[in-house]
């Protein structure tokens, strides 16, 4: 079902706004439309524009949110608002002395690491660097050198040139050193190391020892800053954990009261000198509102306008689905098609039942289908998962099946079966031969279930006004007609009645396909448009001759397409005595009970999961299709009821 | 027996390409004539450029575009080798191929650095370059910065060499096409170690090696007489093989104050005691006519193996650019002896 929706407009003082919304609108559901959207035909209209004031508070609380630890649970406890914003900035406040240390450290680290990197390469140079660095009177140049030019200043320059190059490290693109020359010397030399591609890199004087004792020193330093800022970390941590309550309380508070703040988006403002107010609008279902309005009729500063009639208003209303609690999992089905639209039918309690008695039908068994209600349900209870509730409710169809079928966990034999054996009951039809007379059922079944969403298709195109879905396309009237003609004539052929005279099956069949063939040009007829057809007329028959055709064959693919419904009832016997031969158990002896188990555990997974989905494609392939658009949205509210 | 067994069919197939070669009566015969069309109509005779000319609109026959279809003849013939070998053949003509790939580089290269910005076509050799190499010849083409363009590699063997380049300083022209054919030369010269033993890797060796130390041996030369660079710089440049010339010998010639000084230095090593009439001027026709040797001796001392590929793939690259001399020569219809004097030199 769906609710029923009432459009109304809120309005009040400028001011007034948080009031109702803490007030009102946490106790009322209601889905806000932008007023600015919904009223463009009014003038002097202004978005509602505030700063919100709690922005920032929240962004703090929700820094210190994310430093506590992962494990703290939910809170109940509530603030006031006063007190969550002086919570908060009492904390930063006290955070930030911890904070200013914690940055000093780190700026520390930076300053270690980029020295510690500086001189890693360098490490080879067994020589104080210090001492290094205030030469005077020799000129040293520290830096890396790409390795295929280290080895040309190798073989060709080096020997001759006036300056000595001390190799400290190298890896597979370069080689990191030191060369050192006379002051006389120096732009000659420079120009050489320059033309190998020499990259001077400069160490700053701030190394004590040899660059291998500069280096682990620089290592113990480095980890001794960690350890402060690791030690600032704890202390934030401990003064956070302290109060996690406290925290999350108020970031509850906070956010709660960011988010009725943010009401403002949605609202719209009148432009007057003296007074102004705010405009808010959106949908309520029809239950509530009027509740709202009689709690409301009192206060002084809150006006409501309710519209009477929907229709005339630009957008569609929400969609809220209202169904009785055991169909209420089915929903999820209908979601994941699309959500119905306002006006259309809810379709969830159709699928509640095909999908429960279908999937029975295909998965009976007394002692797998128990297993199903109860694992379902222990799954639904505990663990909140919807699909489980469907298996479960599922599953009450899979037991009472089994009892027709009389199948216990595979044993056939154990309880006597009420209607038949799928597997091995046969009927003879005239022109087609023996088969299984689950075949048959499920064939007969699918022709009534098809007829049946016509049907509903023909209501939904009634309440449209889509002249086309009511008379002309292949599940309107003409569809129905021409469908149902053909399920009797199967049947009174079937069961070796006569057939009707051959008029009326003329007047049965063709004068529904002709209509269903000349559906566009008809609806044009019908709604006083010209010319009834667009371009030229043959390229037309042409077409939708060919049309025809598939429609007379989707006809029948779907028809067809139930049968899978009995092949699963026979593959389930069928599957289940397998692993009885397997377990030994059908000879008679005592069976192997750990292969019946597990066998039992297989088929059920696999099976109920097969049949699960192939349910489900015949319920959006075969049924949603004929009658469903499923182009509704969602009912939204814009605070949840508490 | 190995090398008989697996190259006989491609030796066979090669030694037919050969004999499709122009001979010095031809490009006699080419300088001859009266203007380029009846240069182009010329070579339409013979089978090699047939194909590649047999297209062509005859307006279209502009420098450029001969020399583009001159260069497609070398990659048809490189595709059929290529189609011809087996897995092991084609880890040689993998590696030879990069030349082909550092060529393109280049030509990218140039009208990037080039102010005139033009944009080059490449669409002719695409076909090629997609079956034989990971470089994205259309993305490289269209890239109009240099940044853009060392992108354009990433994937390739050459990122790494340019990627390098892009965080130096003002990197010139000069300074990516010299990166790019030192990495070249290297590859050639570390590879041929991995890929071969034995016959091969000594054929490999001594065609390479002295390839490489004659282009050393030029740039030495060129680097003193025109460009006047300091040693460090020329050292720098130098391709880093160690053949037959010792460190020693190198170093005396970059350090020799004058030219003469080199020519005598240049007289003492071991190519111009091998081979008669090495002097300054003739280095380049003496480049060329060494390695003709070379190559041609050891292909024909050990046909079965894999300098015949080598040699082959050489001489065609060699016939394509005396051709473009002779086209030259007749585009600006300078006499025939005078040409195949240029020719003789190429």
């Amino acid at each position: 079902m769906i609710e029923k929706m009432k459009f109304l407009s809120i309005t009040g003082p400028k001011s007034d706004i948080d009031r109702v919304v803490n007030e009102y609108l946490s106790k009322y559901e209601i889905h806000l439309e932008n007023a600015l959207a919904e009223l463009k035909s009014v003038q002097d209209l202004t978005p509602y524009i505030q700063i919100n004031p709690y922005k920032e508070d929240l962004k703090l609380t929700e820094n210190f949110k994310k430093l506590l630890p992962e494990d703290t649970n939910a809170t109940d406890k509530k603030l006031s608002i006063e007190d969550s914003v002086n919570l908060v900035r009492d904390l930063d406040k006290n955070l930030n002395a911890i904070n200013q240390e914690r940055a000093e450290y780190e700026a520390q680290r930076s300053r270690y690491q980029e020295l510690y990197e500086k001189i890693e390469p360098f490490m080879g140079l067994e020589y104080d660097i210090s001492t290094i660095l205030q030469f005077k009177h020799l000129k040293f140049r520290f830096g890396k050198i790409p390795k295929e030019y280290y080895n040309k200043l190798k073989s060709y320059i080096y020997n001759d040139m006036e300056s000595v190059f001390y190799r400290c490290h190298s890896d597979d693109q370069y080689v990191w050193g030191i060369y050192f020359c006379v002051r006389e010397h120096v732009s000659r030399v420079d120009a050489a190391f320059a033309s190998m591609h020499f990259e001077r890199l400069f160490l700053p004087d701030a190394y004590e020892g040899t660059p291998m004792e500069a280096h682990t020193k620089l290592a113990d330093e480095l980890k001794g800053t960690n350890q402060k800022i690791a030690a600032c970390d704890k202390k934030i941590q401990d003064q956070i954990s302290d109060r996690s309550e406290d925290i999350l309380a108020a970031y509850n508070r906070l956010s709660a009261q960011s988010e009725n703040f943010d009401v403002r988006k949605l609202a719209a403002c009148t432009n007057s000198k003296h007074e102004t107010f705010y405009i808010l609008c959106g949908w309520m279902t029809e239950k509530e509102s009027s509740a709202f309005q009689k709690e409301i009729a009192d206060d002084p500063n809150l006006f409501c306008f309710l519209e009477d009639d929907n229709s005339t208003l630009l957008v569609q209303p929400p969609t809220k689905l209202k169904n009785p609690k055991i169909f209420k999992p089915f929903e999820m089905f209908v979601k994941m098609y699309g959500l119905p639209g306002y006006n259309e039918m809810d379709p969830t309690i159709f699928v509640a039942l095909t999908y429960s008695f279908i999937f029975g039908c295909m998965f009976g068994d007394v002692g797998q289908g128990l297993c199903l209600v109860v694992g379902g349900a222990l799954l639904y209870k505990f663990k909140n998962i919807t699909l489980a509730a469907i298996m479960s409710l599922a599953g009450i169809f899979s037991t009472i099946f089994g009892v027709f079928y009389g199948s216990f966990f595979g044993f056939e034999n154990v309880i006597p079966a009420l209607w038949l054996k799928p597997k091995t009951a046969m009927t003879t039809l005239p022109f087609i031969g023996t088969m299984n007379t689950v075949f048959v059922v499920a064939i007969a079944f699918g022709m009534f279930l098809i007829l049946f969403t016509m049907i509903l298709h023909i209501i939904n195109a009634v309440r449209t006004h889509d002249v086309e879905g009511t008379y002309f396309d292949q599940n309107s009237i003409s569809g129905l007609v021409f469908y149902g003609a053909l399920t009797t004539v199967v049947f009174l052929y079937m069961s070796g009645h006569t057939l009707p005279a051959t008029a009326i099956l003329v007047v049965m069949f063709v004068i529904p396909l002709i209509l269903i063939m000349l559906k566009e040009p008809l609806t044009r007829l019908v709604k006083g448009r010209n010319p009834a057809i667009e371009g030229g007329k043959g390229m037309y028959f042409m077409q939708s001759f060919f049309e025809l055709f598939e429609v007379l064959l989707s006809y029948l693919s779907n028809t067809l397409s139930f049968v899978r419904m009995g092949a699963f009832a026979v593959s389930h016997a069928a599957m289940m005595e397998v692993v009885l031969m397997l377990a030994g158990a059908e000879s008679g002896g005592s069976p192997n009970w750990i292969v019946i188990v597990f066998g039992n555990v297989f088929v059920c997974a696999m099976e109920g999961l097969i049949v699960g989905i192939q349910v489900l494609r015949l319920e959006y392939y075969e049924m949603f299709s004929r009658f469903y658009t499923g182009n509704g949205r969602e009912f939204k509210p814009f605070l949840k009821k508490n | 027996m190995n090398g008989l067994l697996s190259y006989s069919g491609l030796t066979t197939k090669i030694r037919a390409m050969e004999s499709h070669f122009l001979s010095d009566a031809d490009f006699r015969n080419i300088t001859e004539l009266g203007s380029v069309l009846e240069a182009v109509n010329y070579l339409k005779k013979f089978q090699s450029y047939e194909s590649v000319f047999n297209t062509v609109d005859e307006n279209e026959l502009h420098r450029a575009s001969i020399e583009r279809m001159l260069r497609q003849s070398i990659y048809r013939d490189f595709a059929k080798i290529y189609q011809f070998s087996n897995i092991s053949q084609r880890k040689f003509l993998d590696l030879y191929f990069k030349r082909y790939e550092v060529i393109i580089i280049k030509e990218c290269l140039n009208s990037l650095f080039d102010q005139r910005n033009l944009t080059i076509d490449l669409s002719a050799f695409e076909e090629f370059f997609q079956k034989h190499s990971h470089l994205n010849v259309s993305a490289m083409s269209s890239s109009s910065t240099l940044p853009e363009f060392v992108d354009a590699m990433k994937g390739t063997d050459y990122y790494g060499t340019f990627s390098k380049l892009l965080e130096t300083e003002h990197p010139t022209l000069f300074d990516y096409e010299m990166a790019l054919d030192l990495y070249y030369f290297r590859d050639i010269w570390k590879m041929k170690d991995k890929l071969y033993t034995g016959q091969d890797l000594k054929d490999l060796t001594t065609a390479y090696g002295s390839k490489f130390e004659m282009l050393n041996l030029q740039w030495i030369y060129r680097s003193k007489k025109y460009y006047h660079m300091s040693s460090a710089d020329i050292y720098a440049l130098l391709i880093p093989v160690k053949y037959r010339i010792s460190n020693q010998q190198i170093t005396a010639m970059v350090e020799a104050e004058n030219l003469s000084t080199l020519e005598s230095l240049i007289n003492q090593c071991f190519y111009a005691r091998q081979y008669k009439g090495f002097s300054l001027d003739n280095l380049e026709s003496m480049y060329a006519d060494i390695m003709r040797h070379i190559l041609s001796s050891a292909s024909r001392n050990n046909p079965y193996s894999v300098i015949t590929l080598y040699s082959y793939l050489h001489h065609k690259e060699h016939e394509v650019d005396r051709l473009i001399i002779a086209l030259e020569c007749v585009r600006y219809r300078i006499a025939s002896d005078k040409a195949m004097n240029y020719i003789k030199k190429t």
